[in-house]
């Protein structure tokens, strides 16, 4: 599925799930809410042990979905009922070795096989990216390039060799999304850096193309649990009002 | 391929967010390492203040007990601070000053390298930040109180399973935090390059100093090198003047915790797999998908699911042998020492005084073998009477 569709009908909404949190029928149920609210693509986290960097939202849900049994295979078998009933772009989001142990090329061939656009991996920086982006070439998977607030060569050096789209990691704002559009044509999306308001998040996205909306949905499903479908058509549906809006 | 590769290992597998702070460290360290007044200033520090050169100590008692090869300790537990990881700390603390950095964060498993960090700090003025995890701080409390009478303040660290990999990990975020004035210092040859070069460099005048001595006391070479491995700084500072020796066996002492085939080990080399994690390519205990292991020891210090890339490399191209030691041999080992040659060992580095006592009645008597005493062990006294069933209170 070409993650390109996922900015054709403006300004997009790009919200993070940790699969199998608080089990793997909710994030599957959650999955078709988020649809059905008029998201742009899903990013799926495959969980890690080890998720530096992430808010304790996102660090109970990896922790806990690795307790009930979640593993990279089950993911996959997720992603395949997902795709029997959803067609919207998905992209898989997660740590370097979740790829690298099972195999870069199988990983990837599986993830193109079963639909899944693109891949984030946010302990990769552009120096490292091509053990990953060649596979991905290959495969027609997207490797999605990180940004953070950085000099303008190095922006420059990372949007030239950017695809898909480039999600830019709190605290970047207007500067380096204007920077980037100097050197790429790709969609570019701003992060809700933990933001929950849905105003603010389309305050976020006002220079961007997009707002990946990194922990607000997965705190509303930490609050509602398996009852999380729901709640989170009704909030993700606010969100893509606001930034449609703004 | 990118920077700071040892074969296939190593690397910069870190967060975007990061990379202009590694790329500005690794500038600073190469314009710097080799600068004259840098140099000078270092090893004015490592003499005056850490009490370098070391001793080179001619083990009598053990060699005659064991019967077989001579062994010298490298008595690194002399230092100021009671261990190597002064070496690097006071490198890496003068580098900072010198960028301009105000403040140091470093994580710390049995405490050693928090102590010495916190007391590089005190020294240099810096603002200092330990980060431990919550069992470790329960274990080795005696050094909480250290780093805290330094002025450091200790932050305990709950997440995970609350030991050196979890302090790693919030040692990490917190520099992500505040990177402009802050400098994580890491601890070991470990995470993403330019720190598994930068600490090897730091911790090589170990080695340099065992080849002067062994020279000048025998007139010849070791022929093993031994050190107890967790990340791998005291072995890859006692290994890197020998690399070029091949006459010299090098070999690194990794802990088994209750067993190398069990699942209560650290023994990386032995049982761990190739991975991706804190930044560097390297070996890794973990599981089928990847999943970092909650690894075990009863040594803190050692008690780490990864190794520093260099010593994967050097596993690789055989030039280094691991072996892996289980904590009733390293147990046994410092009780051993303490009353053999009256030195208490780091309960570290009893690891390879414990892989001496096999090896050493193999080897002839007029083989020499050098053990790297990394650490003294007063710390571990309290958790070692516990072992034995002792109720001692600290």
């Amino acid at each position: 599925m070409n993650v390109k569709q996922a900015f054709s009908n403006g300004k997009s909404v790009l919200p993070f799930l940790t699969c199998g949190y608080p089990d793997l029928e909710t994030t599957e149920q959650v999955a078709y809410a988020l649809e059905r609210a008029g998201v742009g693509l899903i990013v799926l986290g495959i969980p890690f042990s080890d998720p530096t960097g992430e808010g304790p939202t996102l660090r109970q849900a990896s922790e806990c979905a690795l307790e009930n049994g979640v593993t990279t295979e089950r993911v996959f078998d997720l992603v395949a009922r997902i795709r029997r009933n959803c067609s919207m772009p998905l992209a898989f989001m997660t740590y370097a070795n979740v790829v690298f142990s099972y195999g870069t090329v199988r990983f990837l061939e599986q993830a193109a096989k079963l639909g899944v656009g693109a891949i984030i991996l946010p302990d990769v920086p552009f120096e490292e990216k091509e053990e990953f982006a060649a596979v991905c070439r290959q495969v027609g998977v997207q490797y999605i390039s990180l940004v953070a607030p950085t000099s303008e060569e190095r922006l420059g050096k990372i949007a030239r060799e950017a695809q898909g789209f480039i999600c830019c990691i709190s605290p970047c704002g207007a500067r380096e999304i204007d920077t980037l559009r100097q050197f790429t044509l790709l969609p570019v999306v701003a992060c809700g850096g933990g933001e929950s308001c849905p105003g603010q998040l389309a305050k976020e996205a006002a220079a961007a193309d997009g707002i990946f909306v990194d922990s607000a949905i997965m705190d509303v499903v930490a609050r509602h649990g398996k009852d999380a479908p729901q709640a989170v058509f009704d909030y993700a549906k606010s969100i893509v009002a606001a930034v449609r809006q703004d | 391929m990118s920077k700071g590769r040892f074969g296939k290992h190593g690397g910069q597998y870190i967060p975007e967010v990061l990379m202009d702070a590694v790329i500005e460290l690794e500038e600073a360290y190469f314009a710097l390492k080799d600068e004259p007044e840098f140099r000078e200033a270092l090893q004015e520090l490592l003499n005056d203040y850490a009490g370098r050169p070391s001793r080179l100590y001619f083990a009598e008692k053990m060699t005659h007990d064991l019967g077989g090869a001579k062994i010298y300790l490298k008595r690194e537990d002399l230092n100021h601070t009671g261990s190597h990881k002064i070496n690097n700390v006071l490198g890496q603390a003068l580098l900072a000053k010198r960028m301009g950095k105000t403040r140091l964060i470093a994580e710390t498993g049995a405490g050693q390298h928090g102590v010495a960090t916190a007391t590089a700090a005190a020294l240099l003025d810096m603002e200092c930040e330990i980060f431990m995890g919550a069992e470790d701080t329960k274990r080795q409390a005696l050094n909480v109180y250290r780093m805290r009478l330094l002025g450091a303040k200790v932050t305990p660290v709950f997440t995970g399973t609350a030991t050196l990999k979890d302090a790693v990990n919030q040692t990490m975020e917190e520099w992500i935090k505040r990177l402009k004035d802050t400098h994580y210092l890491i601890g070991s040859v470990m995470g993403p390059h330019p720190f598994p070069t930068m600490v090897r460099d730091f911790q090589a005048v170990i080695s340099a100093e065992i080849k002067e001595q062994i020279l000048a006391q025998e007139g010849r070479l070791p022929t093993c090198v031994l050190a107890c491995i967790g990340g791998g700084s005291n072995a890859m500072g006692a290994f890197y003047h020998f690399l070029q020796d091949p006459e010299v066996r090098l070999i690194g002492c990794e802990a088994a915790g209750r067993g190398a085939d069990s699942p209560d080990t650290a023994a990386t080399i032995t049982s761990g797999h190739l991975g991706i994690f804190h930044g560097m390519k390297s070996y890794f205990c973990q599981d089928d998908y990847g999943q970092i292991a909650p690894v075990y020891s009863i040594s803190a210090g050692l008690d780490y699911p990864g190794v520093g890339p260099e010593h994967a490399y050097l596993h690789d191209t055989g030039r280094a042998e691991y072996v892996s030691i289980t904590d009733s041999e390293a147990v046994d080992a410092f009780e051993y020492l303490s009353r053999i040659e009256g030195i208490i060992p780091a309960i570290e580095s009893a690891h390879a005084v414990a892989y001496a006592r096999c090896l050493a009645p193999t080897l002839g008597r007029k083989e020499l073998i050098v053990i790297n005493l990394s650490g003294r062990g007063d710390k571990d006294c309290a958790a070692m009477a516990r072992y034995r069933g002792e109720d001692l209170c600290e």
